[in-house]
């Protein structure tokens, strides 16, 4: 581990944090318009 | 792997308390739904159902759009105005976008700037304004999505009380859209701005969103 994986943790939490904003959206997006 | 989680402590926490107070929310909503359903002789939703909702989505989605346009507001207010003596502003006379040189871009960029940093024209004007554009997309994403869902739920209650359905463009016009909208924006604003003003004169040993506890009530822009 060192600068090299330090990288690769960082990137992880920046691409969770957005894939859980992305799921969020769409799926709520998604179920709203289901119904209409 | 714990090097890993050390490092990464601040979003890390931020991202467990995000999912344990989403799933207690899941669980009282539900039970409010529920305990509503059962107020007007109807029958309850399971969990798995209340989860997919509208109703739920729509809760969490008002709170979701709110906190992305304060922070979409504070960053991209920041670079224009100033507050003498908090932490959180830069000092006055400083006020826009600053020089190429101060900000590295161009052929100001170093070894160690991102590559983006070092190009020109769109590909620059993107990378240099990319926090405000994406908090402000998912402001405007989740904002859009709250009055989806909240339509739903809306007609939903309107069908309920057997009164006519309303179109999107409708509930958009609604008493119930910009209540749930504004009730949320005033506690951001008046949060944020308590922040900066409170950060004047107040103190945290240690923060970075603090000064340092020795520094001058009239020091601006100085973190600890």
């Amino acid at each position: 581990v060192g600068a090299g994986g330090d990288q690769r943790s960082m990137r992880v939490v920046f691409v969770t944090y957005l894939l859980v904003i992305a799921t969020g959206l769409v799926l709520y997006a998604a179920i709203g318009l289901a119904h209409h | 792997m714990r090097r890993a989680l050390g490092t990464n402590a601040l979003s890390l926490v931020f991202l467990a308390f995000f999912a344990v107070a989403l799933a207690g929310q899941a669980l009282a909503g539900w039970q409010d739904f529920n305990n509503e359903a059962s107020a007007h002789d109807e029958e309850g939703v399971s969990l798995g159902r209340y989860l997919v909702s509208s109703s739920f989505g729509n809760a969490v989605l008002e709170n979701w759009q709110s906190e992305y346009l304060q922070f979409t507001l504070y960053i991209l207010l920041t670079v224009w105005l100033v507050q003498r003596g908090s932490p959180e502003s830069k000092p006055p006379g400083e006020e826009g976008t600053e020089s190429d040189a101060e900000q590295r871009v161009g052929r100001h960029a170093r070894a160690d700037s991102p590559a983006w940093a070092r190009a020109r024209g769109l590909r620059l004007w993107v990378y240099s304004n990319s926090l405000v554009l994406v908090m402000a997309t998912i402001w405007l994403a989740s904002w859009l999505v709250q009055s989806v869902t909240g339509w739903t739920a809306y007609n939903d209650d309107q069908v309920t009380h057997g009164e006519p359905t309303v179109g999107w463009g409708g509930y958009l016009g609604s008493a119930r859209f910009w209540e749930s909208t504004l009730q949320n924006w005033q506690s951001e604003f008046l949060a944020v701005g308590s922040m900066v003003v409170f950060s004047v004169y107040l103190r945290q040993r240690g923060s970075p969103e603090s000064k340092p506890v020795g520094a001058p009530h009239s020091s601006t822009g100085v973190e600890g």
